[in-house]
């Protein structure tokens, strides 16, 4: 089996705008040459009320993604970014619950301001926003998580699909 | 399952949150896809270009982790523009009972409604206009309202009424 890179990109400010990051990032993927799905977590779906013992729909969201990933897989996806509000600190585990190939990285695209008022769950990188456009944070996310979704993922047997 | 549909800009996934939010206020589990969201990846596959199959799978595998939450209802917002377009979702929802809901606007309401999205060109709005003025055109739903001088509130109350005050589950 391949690896299947996730890069859980989260944004205390998301619906600001700012989902445009995770297109920008789909768009630069796939302009590699490497299919890729864009999973807007915010805007795919809601529910209410919410589940007790869920708050924020964090296992929900959760849940989303990787129902879609075999749909995605099939129709030729590699790797997928997706796109929250908020850091989830295991959701690395329970994504690989359902697709045990998954790679996740997370990733805080946040301003300096907003981390520090906003603090939430560690990020495996994060990439301070302040004064850049989507497309710049776009760079500099796939920059920092050493040029995902393959960069860091040596072999043929990875990049083979 | 209420689907709502209608131009870019109508207000479709505004409006459907508002209902979502309003059953889950009175006690319903109500779940909300947004059914242009569900398929978004690149490049596209030739046989595919519009991704309803894959929506429709999405769909179909979406509705089981809500279910499984405790949702009881569902409302679905965009991702068709021609009758044909409802069967292959509904099929990958065996026994749903499904309502289609057509959202209309006037072109100068329309053009307002946009015009409150930021950093849209002119071409990109002339041709939301466009597509909505061939989509006001096809009558393919159950249920027609006009969102026309309506705040979101008054337009969810009225989606619910034509619908025969959906979803009628106590």
């Amino acid at each position: 089996m391949s690896a299947v890179p996730i890069l859980w990109l989260h944004d205390a400010t998301a619906g600001d705008g700012k989902s445009g990051i995770g297109w920008e990032l789909l768009v630069g993927t796939s302009r590699d040459g490497i299919k890729t799905a864009y999973v807007d977590l915010e805007y795919v779906g809601a529910f209410a009320p919410t589940p007790v013992g869920d708050p924020g729909n964090h296992r929900l969201k959760i849940g989303m993604l990787a129902a879609m990933w075999p749909a995605y897989q099939s129709t030729g996806v590699r790797c997928i970014v997706a796109f929250t509000s908020t850091g989830v600190a295991d959701v690395a585990d329970i994504l690989r619950e359902s697709i045990p190939d998954a790679v996740v990285t997370t990733c805080r695209a946040d301003d300096a301001e907003t981390v520090k008022t906003q603090p939430d769950a560690v990020p495996d990188v994060a990439v301070d926003t302040t004064g850049l456009g989507v497309d710049e944070v776009a760079e500099a996310v796939r920059a920092a998580a050493r040029n995902w979704p393959f960069g860091d993922l040596e072999g043929s047997a990875l990049r083979g699909g | 399952m209420l689907w709502l549909v209608g131009p870019s800009g109508v207000g479709k996934t505004t409006v459907g949150r508002e209902i979502c939010a309003r059953l889950g206020d009175s006690g319903l589990s109500c779940a909300l896809i947004d059914t242009d969201m569900i398929g978004l990846c690149l490049p596209s596959n030739e046989h595919d270009p519009e991704h309803h199959n894959l929506k429709a799978r999405n769909l179909g595998a979406l509705w089981p982790v809500f279910h499984e939450a405790g949702a009881q209802c569902l409302i679905l917002t965009g991702g068709i523009e021609e009758p044909d377009q409802v069967a292959p979702y509904v099929e990958r929802l065996p026994g749903a009972d499904v309502t289609v809901c057509q959202l209309t606007l006037s072109e100068a309401e329309h053009r307002a409604r946009i015009a409150e999205r930021n950093g849209r060109s002119v071409a990109w709005v002339d041709d939301l206009i466009a597509e909505g003025d061939e989509l006001n055109g096809v009558d393919f739903a159950a249920v027609r309202v006009d969102t026309g001088g309506l705040s979101v509130a008054e337009s969810a109350t009225q989606i619910l009424q034509a619908a025969g005050d959906w979803p009628g589950v106590a």
